[in-house]
């Protein structure tokens, strides 16, 4: 895995502790490094449509990146040899030529809405007798602010159908292909 | 016998041996595993386009679905359409997942490309005999397609057990029965018919994403200020000291990667399972929850963790629609509620195990100050 590989493994929250480790000591040496990774989290944070909205300039660039036919439409057939991160990092790339727009409303909104981040504990399995045991993080500390409150509060049909398909997306299992997304539309009217 | 002359007599009976073996003897194919099956099987549905007509069968009812799926080299793209009753849809594609429903309301979130998903399922596969029972057969034909017939029997009553069919040329899993403890199926879903192959192309998904009423759909979640969700999820706090910056400008969440003040979720949970991913920040439909996938290589379930407001805790339910359990359970600590669920392909009874033992340990004083967790 070459280093752009493993920074975007990291943005995905992908890479072996190890190696996340020992990349994040190398990116508090290497301010290069440091800036691949950022720019590599805001690509990250405008797939997942989850770039802040607010700033116009911001919210103006997003709007045009998200036009980038490599996000939002299918690829032209035929085939390719598959590359999942190609996709991506390509976005990126097309994040670089915005770059010199947004970076600095984009740095604000990093140092802004982020002024103390911490990070929240990554799932650990523990062991209590024969049964594994699991922590997964619901929150952070005296993070109680109302943003992790809903305004409005999921009906228990949405919330049943949000669920379901969360499940589906992020299960890997030998059946992946036919039978999750068919669960949830086959049952669908049971809801 | 000295040692000498028992290696010397052992060297000539082996050159005889080797002198005796046909240069030209075929060495067999190996016969493929039920790992190597499953395996193929979930790389085909992955990597592989295919059209066709599916038959989902849950308790008694019967849905007639069609399904498209095209890989373009990079991506996955699936369109698929409930096509009685009220109708539902899902498309998927483009980072994108959108759920209609009968009611006409839509889910959409964002989704990781499955090619960038954790590749553990392999992992998890080799230890897949200790927690089923495995056997490989000839199957019959499924859509007009020879099958080969896949059964995993569970060794423990803390999972169900599987009848895959796997298309023979392609491994792709063209039927799937899912079994109770007594071996009663609980639903099954068959294609009836099937087009597999390159011919298959995206005007299917193409043509149903430019019908979808883009206003119709709820708008994917722009992070509120106060919470960035990136793969190194992080969010910022009123309550720590501010940290230190570093010479580079690199946020400070990645020089401190364990602070104490993280809250955690402790579960039980059936043995064998393992975690498939990070523990995931998402918004979806406004609601902030976070939710975390564990999987024996077969089984999967999903806990949920969804901040709610202590005066509007919605209400417990739990119920098995075929195969999969859904089990929620309020929780409150000091001033603080949630509601968790689980939901995942097990009997009942494992989901609400798993749901009633989530508990937060060591949640620090500030926060329980005037309540004890609950339960």
């Amino acid at each position: 895995m070459n280093e752009r590989e493993q920074i975007s493994a990291l943005v995905d929250g992908e890479l072996p502790p190890a190696e996340r480790d020992a990349l994040v000591r190398r990116m508090e040496r290497e301010p290069a490094l440091s800036d691949t990774w950022r720019r590599f989290q805001l690509g990250h944070a405008a797939l997942q449509h989850e770039a802040p909205s607010a700033v116009d300039l911001s919210a103006r660039v997003m709007a045009a990146l998200e036009s980038e036919p490599v996000v939002l439409a299918p690829r032209a057939l035929p085939q390719q040899r598959p590359l999942w991160r190609k996709t991506w990092v390509r976005a990126t790339g097309g994040m670089a030529l915005a770059a010199s727009l947004t970076l600095g409303v984009a740095m604000v909104w990093q140092t802004n809405a982020t002024p103390n981040p911490v990070q929240v504990e990554i799932g650990s399995i523990i062991r209590d007798g024969s049964h594994p045991q699991v922590l997964v993080a619901p929150e952070v500390a005296g993070n109680d602010s109302a943003d992790t409150i809903p305004q409005v509060a999921l009906n228990d049909t949405d919330r049943e159908s949000a669920y379901m398909l969360a499940h589906a997306e992020y299960s890997e299992r030998a059946d992946d292909g036919i039978t999750p997304y068919a669960r949830v539309a086959g049952q669908s009217e049971d809801q | 016998m000295s040692r000498r002359l028992l290696a010397g007599l052992l060297l000539v009976l082996g050159g005889l041996a080797a002198a005796a073996t046909p240069a030209s003897t075929p060495v067999p194919a190996p016969v493929p595993t039920m790992q190597d099956w499953l395996n193929h099987m979930g790389q085909a549905a992955k990597s592989l386009n295919y059209q066709g007509d599916l038959v989902y069968v849950h308790g008694g009812e019967v849905s007639n679905l069609r399904l498209t799926h095209v890989h373009d080299g990079e991506q996955e793209w699936e369109h698929l359409v409930k096509v009685d009753g009220h109708g539902a849809e899902v498309l998927r594609g483009g980072n994108d997942v959108i759920f209609r429903n009968p009611k006409g309301s839509a889910t959409r979130m964002s989704s990781v490309p499955a090619l960038s998903r954790p590749r553990k399922l392999a992992q998890h596969l080799s230890d897949l005999q200790q927690y089923y029972a495995t056997s490989i057969s000839p199957g019959s034909r499924i859509a007009g397609r020879a099958a080969v017939r896949l059964q995993l029997t569970p060794r423990d009553q803390d999972r169900f057990g599987y009848e895959f069919y796997a298309d023979k040329a392609t491994g792709l899993l063209l039927k799937s029965v899912m079994l109770d403890q007594t071996g009663k199926p609980l639903e099954a879903v068959s294609f009836s018919d099937i087009k597999i192959g390159p011919a298959v192309g995206l005007d299917d998904y193409q043509a149903a994403r430019a019908a979808e009423p883009a206003n119709h759909l709820p708008p994917l979640p722009a992070a509120p200020a106060a919470v960035a969700v990136t793969g190194l999820t992080h969010r910022a706090t009123h309550a720590v000291s501010p940290a230190p910056t570093v010479a580079s400008g690199l946020p400070p969440l990645l020089a401190a990667p364990r602070p104490p003040e993280t809250l955690a979720w402790q579960l039980w949970m059936p043995t064998g399972f393992a975690q498939l991913g990070p523990v995931r920040h998402k918004r979806i439909n406004g609601a902030a929850i976070v939710l975390a996938t564990f999987s024996d290589g077969l089984t999967s379930f999903s806990f949920f963790s969804e901040r709610v407001a202590t005066g509007k805790l919605p209400a417990e339910n739990q119920h098995q629609r075929g195969a999969t359990a859904y089990v929620s359970r309020q929780r409150v600590a000091g001033d603080k509620a949630w509601l968790v669920t689980v939901v995942g392909e097990l009997p009942l009874s494992v989901a609400q195990r798993i749901a009633d033992s989530a508990s937060l340990p060591g949640v620090p004083a500030p926060l329980v100050a005037s309540a004890p967790v609950l339960p």
